[in-house]
């Protein structure tokens, strides 16, 4: 499908702009869009999450189901997340496997998860080495209006942390998903040479270069992600991290305001 | 612009009257084809669309972006299910086969004319004529093609005021694309004042709402 | 995990298991044009389902060789998410979506005058986000709406609805209990204004009377669902 193109005009209309600190929905160039997160959204799946950030739009649902643990961690449960980014969310998108775009998705926001040790493996074990909890997160991208990465990680960490394991389901007494901390993501664009956070689907396709951190409740940082081509010099990078670690903390409020 | 109703796909609208746009007649009965509003005038009833794809008709002004070239022709993208192609012979300067790029390039944004509509849906454009020129600078937002008639308005009513309250230059595609030049501020405001226009289309008195929206 | 069938569906009073009338619809919630980016799109709730409809077109048509000459193509794409049902469904489209997505855009094709925008697509996407029984006649009342909302100039709105057998007695709307344990399903749409059927299925066990009473029945059920679909329409305007 031809990727729709974008006039000059508008991309130097949007560099004017963002070269006075300004952006065309009237944020400044550290502001978030405003984020709407509504858990328990789906009955069916163990938890779930349908969340907004402007005007871009995500439903992460949890399934937990008990399966045989991988060879190498007999008494660990296993997590795999999975994104899709569905063909009603751009003009851009078609109908498919998981793409490049989707798969780094589902990868960055599983690092998250990972790496902050936001899950605790071993409390999922049922009996080791024969069963365990497969937690499945999985990501549908519903409107493409920007920062995919960040609005999956918000969706999927409320989905868990209001998810329960269905041991009546099953007749398992066994496990219990513990999420311990809180991982989120916070993406920023580099355009005409200023830094801005939480692209529009528009700024990312002027930008030349995208950065994501993540971080957990601790503040460390659990996972980097650059994306886009472009360059980035180390002290961008070190002002996109604390820049990340600012607005990840005010984002984790919200989160734990809303679940 | 009487009592506009909205009606949707299927609906009865009126009986003994002429159906025209965007309605189909049945035993002499007139059923809206779309999700719109209803234009009564003395002999004809038509539905207006809500929402609406912008279909190429020849004489026609729109803003086109250069999607690509080959060695004789641009091709633009119209916002339109269609593109339309510009032949170099219908550019007003002298052109060498394979030397496009010089002139015209990707991105690029133009008022172009619609010149002919072929029976396999071929459109072409040109740009030799009065008022069609590539724009520099400003920025481009889409409407719904049938909301164009209300933001130009009768006798260019509504476009003045848009123009003489923010001291901007706009153009107004028929293909939905606005072009506006101007201060930072004013083109703000300008964009939401459109924007407002495409949403209250339907309704009365828009033109002294816009001024007033303006003025504040 | 299977659920237990129960021992009856029907109570003394010949109400059902969640209180409905034999001839009775489950709730439902329609609203238009949710989506920034889609052209037209709906939301509905119809009873625990929750599906998106959402629509591009006309548009210029990938691959080029698939368009016609002389009109619009439809396609229909309907995809359930992994989370959308008890047990976790693998993504990718099954041999289920598949024919559903076919008869859904048969259906939907017929209400649409295709001729205006030749050489072009109109792209129908359904996600099914929670799934309860029902879900292809949900997707396709959403879809139409969805179409509506685009601005595709059709013939009528297409409303969708299903009759099932339970106990004997013929049902309107079935549910999931219903339609694990129930006798038939017969999932209709139409175009209300003229009660043209555009998509008819059947599966199970009827006698031709039975096929007839579940026929109309459904059919009063899609005329129901087109109020709903009206009323999300004109509603829009008044946001």
């Amino acid at each position: 499908m031809g990727s729709k193109i974008i006039a000059e005009i508008e991309r130097d209309y949007i560099y004017d702009l963002v070269r006075r600190g300004k952006r065309e929905d009237g944020r400044g160039l550290d502001d978030f869009r405003d984020i709407d997160i509504k858990t328990d959204y789906v009955g069916k799946a163990e938890g779930s999450a349908k969340v907004k950030l402007g005007k871009t739009e995500v439903v992460v649902g949890v399934k937990i189901e008990p399966g045989d643990p991988f060879p190498d961690t007999p008494g660990k449960g296993v997590l795999i997340s999975n994104a899709e980014l569905n063909a009603m969310a751009s003009p851009n998108f078609e109908p498919g496997p998981p793409g490049e775009e989707a798969t780094e998705i589902a990868r960055v926001v599983d690092r998250g998860l990972r790496e902050s040790g936001a899950i605790n493996f071993e409390k999922l074990c049922i009996k080791e080495g024969e069963d365990v909890w497969m937690v499945f997160v999985d990501i549908h991208v519903l409107n493409q209006g920007g920062n995919l990465i960040d609005v999956s990680t918000i969706g999927a960490v409320s989905a868990l942390l209001t998810a329960s394991i269905p041991h009546d389901d099953y007749d398992v007494e066994e496990g219990t998903l513990e999420v311990d901390t809180i991982p989120v993501s916070c993406t920023s664009l580099k355009c005409s040479d200023e830094i801005l956070v939480d692209p529009t689907y528009i700024e990312e396709e002027v930008g030349s270069t995208r950065l994501t951190v993540i971080t957990n409740s601790e503040d460390e940082i659990v996972g980097i992600q650059k994306g886009l081509s472009g360059t980035w010099t180390q002290d961008e990078i070190m002002e996109v991290v604390d820049k990340s670690i600012r607005e990840s903390k005010e984002i984790r409020k919200l989160i734990n305001s809303s679940i | 612009m009487s009592n506009r109703r909205t009606v949707i796909p299927g609906e009865f609208i009126a009986e003994g009257i002429k159906g025209g746009k965007n309605t189909y007649t049945e035993e002499g009965k007139v059923y809206s084809k779309i999700y719109g509003f209803t234009d009564v005038s003395e002999d004809i009833i038509k539905v207006l669309p809500n929402k609406t794809k912008y279909v190429p008709k020849p004489t026609e002004k729109v803003i086109g972006i250069i999607k690509g070239f080959d060695f004789r022709n641009w091709y633009l993208d119209i916002n339109s299910p269609y593109d339309a192609r510009l032949p170099i012979s219908l550019h007003p300067e002298y052109i060498e086969s394979g030397e496009l790029a010089e002139h015209l390039e990707i991105g690029d944004t133009v008022i172009a004319e619609i010149v002919s509509v072929g029976n396999d849906q071929d459109v072409d454009v040109k740009m030799d004529g009065k008022g069609l020129k590539k724009l520099e600078g400003g920025k481009i937002i889409e409407i719904s093609p049938s909301k164009v008639p209300r933001v130009i308005g009768k006798n260019a009513s509504m476009i003045s005021v848009l123009k003489k309250e923010t001291k901007c230059n706009i153009y107004v595609g028929q293909n939905g694309r606005v072009w506006i030049r101007g201060e930072v501020d004013e083109v703000k405001r300008a964009t939401e004042a459109i924007k407002l226009i495409e949403e209250k289309a339907h309704t009365s008195g828009l033109t002294d709402k816009i001024k007033e929206f303006l003025q504040n | 995990m299977k659920k237990e069938k129960p021992d009856s569906f029907l109570d003394e009073n010949g109400r059902r298991l969640d209180g409905r009338e034999i001839n009775e619809l489950r709730p439902v919630e329609i609203e238009a044009d949710v989506l920034e980016r889609a052209d037209g799109s709906c939301h509905i709730k119809l009873g625990d389902n929750k599906i998106l409809a959402a629509v591009y077109g006309p548009r210029e048509v990938h691959p080029r060789h698939l368009q016609e000459p002389d009109r619009a193509i439809v396609r229909y794409n309907y995809s359930m998410a992994s989370f959308s049902v008890s047990d976790r469904k693998r993504p990718g489209p099954g041999r289920r979506s598949k024919e559903i997505s076919k008869v859904s855009k048969e259906a939907l094709e017929s209400a649409i005058f295709l001729r205006k925008y030749p050489k072009s697509v109109i792209d129908v996407f359904i996600e099914i986000i929670e799934s309860a029984a029902g879900t292809r006649a949900t997707s396709l009342t959403a879809a139409s709406v969805a179409c509506a909302d685009a601005g595709i100039p059709m013939r009528d709105l297409v409303a969708s609805c299903a009759a099932g057998k339970i106990d004997g007695k013929i049902a309107l709307d079935i549910n999931e209990l219903e339609d694990n344990f129930g006798e038939a399903d017969v999932p209709i749409a139409m175009m209300p204004r003229t009660e043209d059927i555009t998509l008819l299925q059947m599966d199970g066990n009827l006698t031709r009377e039975e096929f007839k009473e579940a026929v109309q029945l459904a059919k009063k059920g899609c005329k129901e669902l087109y109020n709903e679909q009206k009323n999300a329409l004109k509603r829009r305007y008044e946001r």
